[in-house]
């Protein structure tokens, strides 16, 4: 609690404010770095395709000519297997990263992190129940539908977890963040505590279902999830932007975003059902994706500063590329095999993150 | 014209505001004073819609208060709040041109209102500073810098008002001077302009009218002259001592606190 209640150092902070803010500079830089990261997740993995071929691949299956000496195999590997998982898995990076932003300003905690509305582990535990319990609860008819039911299980848990929480800290009409947060971290508790009972219950097949749940993958992903799940990340893509200044507003706090005309209570009902669902339908299709949602916005922040005006865009952006190029690491380094992501995601943030936290500890109490 | 009747504010059992009236017509410098918990804030948060008041009517230029939209609201009244937490690594510039948030306007608009606020309250020189990273007295200017760019270009004839809560609490003395001329200054324009004040004599030098507050009640109300008498003063701060004097050109009063106090003292508490 005493690590979120810390605002960042000023030292940090005064070398933060040195670096120069051009406007076009970033974004090319962004842009690039994410078509980048598209290519190299189409020609990375098992294997590999070089980038030429992936280029032509992409155009023949787009336009139906024949052009290029790519083979049918790698046309087919491109287009049915790594497009949908990079495109999905960029969704799923620049949701998690603007839902992030979004939830730290609601907050009004740089250190915040959207799984503090209990979304993640409302969807991992909807999962595990119905994975472990499924033939309990999915009888007859109803069990052929299992793989269409954990998503929507996951999808729904996390919302009704959210919805929970933010039932419990809202009284009179004002959500209380504080309550929130506190609420958040005791649903998160309780629901990992239940999960921890299913996993005890678990047999070894649905151990390993479960490691998805619980690290995350984009191993499953596929055009079918492209188009159930990608729409619910979009919408927040596309109404997030809409409350930039909103969000702006909101870090000087409720109080005076109401003086400057906007309802605060209005913006952290929509800000926190939009980040639930865009953290839901992740986790639904994907698992649980740690850090991406913590770090993107606090590295963004330290480059572009606050004004969700450039923060949001930024987010999605390189949210997007840092998803994409892990899921790159989490399929080649133990090729064939794959690693579960959120493994990846933890092993560069975690570091990154306890390096954040000494450099603001260091200069920010001792200067 | 703002006009508050009979504002009761209660928060569970405890009356925070009873039965207090008051009006605040463009062009002029009300004071708000009374000692801690005498309910100047909770008076203020009332009149610009931050409280629910469980009994009484905010009129607003002859408009409840209740039926403006926020954003209307926004653009003809700024509220200054005792303090803001700001953690983020906003620069001063970019925390001023949130004030300009009410108003859909060009960028060169904001950078002019911006600029000219900044140079208003001496805070130009921080613009590229990062707001956390100021001092406290900094801080304010620039929080103050915000709160009057909502109501610029400040046209005489926008009957627009300006609440400030203790603006000049962490200022350096020259600054609370500063803010409280300026403060006339805008009144003059046409502003109406509401301030909670803990230095009399700030409220004695600039203010049109004085409002004194006692628990929860208006205990007293009129020109600095009438009103801001020793008794009157022993009776608003719980037995506070002090002296007044004429000032020999304005007639506005001078208020001395003496140095005998009904305080408790250190001998007799430790003695308990």
């Amino acid at each position: 609690m005493s690590v979120l209640a810390r605002p960042a150092s000023p030292s940090l902070l005064r070398a933060v404010s040195r670096l120069p803010r051009q406007p076009l500079l970033p974004w090319l830089l962004l842009s690039s770095l994410l078509l980048g990261s598209i290519l190299a997740g189409l020609s990375f993995g098992a294997a590999a395709i070089p980038g030429v071929d992936v280029t032509t691949a992409l155009v023949s299956g787009l336009t139906g000519w024949r052009i290029g000496d790519h083979t049918v195999a790698q046309e087919l590997i491109v287009w049915q297997l790594r497009l949908p998982r990079v495109l999905m898995g960029g969704l799923i990076g620049a949701g998690l990263a603007v839902a992030g932003a979004a939830v730290q300003a609601v907050f009004r905690n740089p250190l915040a992190d959207p799984g503090l509305i209990g979304v993640s582990s409302g969807s991992a535990l909807a999962a595990i129940t119905l994975i472990v319990l499924g033939d309990v609860i999915l009888v007859g008819w109803l069990s052929q539908f299992e793989a269409v039911a954990l998503p929507i299980a996951a999808f729904t848990g996390g919302l009704i977890t959210t919805a929970l929480i933010y039932r419990i800290s809202t009284m009179n009409g004002t959500t209380r963040i504080f309550t929130l947060l506190l609420a958040g971290v005791a649903i998160s508790a309780l629901t990992g505590a239940v999960t921890g009972v299913l996993t005890y219950l678990a047999d070894d097949g649905q151990l390993r279902t479960l490691t998805f749940w619980s690290m995350g993958s984009l191993g499953g992903l596929s055009w079918q999830s492209l188009w159930t799940a990608g729409p619910w990340i979009m919408l927040t893509l596309i109404v997030l932007p809409f409350f930039r200044q909103a969000l702006n507003a909101l870090l000087l706090g409720e109080q005076v975003a109401q003086h400057l005309g906007m309802s605060a209570q209005r913006i952290k009902k929509v800000v926190i059902a939009i980040a639930a669902v865009a953290v839901g339908a992740s986790v639904a299709v994907a698992g649980m994706i740690g850090f991406v949602g913590l770090v993107v916005p606090h590295l963004m922040r330290l480059w572009l500063g606050p004004d969700h005006r450039r923060l949001l865009p930024a987010c999605a952006l390189s949210g997007a590329s840092l998803l994409i190029l892990a899921d790159v690491i989490a399929r080649t380094i133990a090729a064939p095999a794959e690693i579960p992501i959120g493994i990846i995601t933890a092993l560069i943030g975690s570091p990154f993150f306890l390096w954040l936290l000494l450099s603001q500890g260091q200069r920010g109490q001792f200067s | 014209m703002l006009r508050a009747q009979n504002l009761t504010v209660r928060i569970g059992a405890t009356t925070l505001l009873a039965d207090v009236s008051c009006t605040l017509r463009p062009g002029e410098l009300v004071a708000v004073l009374g000692c801690n918990g005498a309910g100047k804030s909770t008076l203020l948060g009332a009149v610009c819609g931050d409280l629910r008041f469980q009994g009484g009517s905010v009129h607003l230029n002859e408009r409840a208060l209740r039926d403006y939209r926020m954003v209307d609201l926004a653009r003809i009244r700024a509220v200054m709040p005792q303090s803001v937490q700001l953690g983020f690594p906003f620069q001063a510039h970019e925390v001023v041109a949130l004030g300009r948030m009410p108003f859909n306007e060009p960028r060169a608009r904001t950078r002019e209102a911006v600029r000219q606020c900044m140079a208003l309250t001496e805070t130009a020189h921080l613009q590229t500073q990062v707001y956390p990273t100021l001092s406290g007295g900094e801080k304010q200017r620039v929080q103050l810098a915000r709160v009057l760019s909502q109501l610029w270009p400040f046209a005489p004839d926008q009957r627009q008002y300006l609440f400030l809560d203790e603006a000049t609490a962490s200022l350096d003395p020259l600054h609370q001077q500063q803010v409280f001329s300026l403060a006339r200054q805008l009144a003059t324009r046409g502003l109406g302009v509401m301030a909670v004040v803990h230095d009399i004599n700030l409220a004695s030098q600039f203010a049109d009218r004085v409002l004194v507050l006692r628990q929860g009640r208006l205990l007293a109300e009129g020109t600095p002259q009438a009103i801001l008498t020793p008794e009157l003063i022993a009776e608003a701060f719980s037995g506070l001592r002090v002296q007044c004097t004429p000032d020999a050109l304005t007639g506005q009063p001078w208020v001395l606190p003496l140095r005998d106090q009904p305080l408790p003292r250190l001998g007799e508490a430790l003695a308990d």
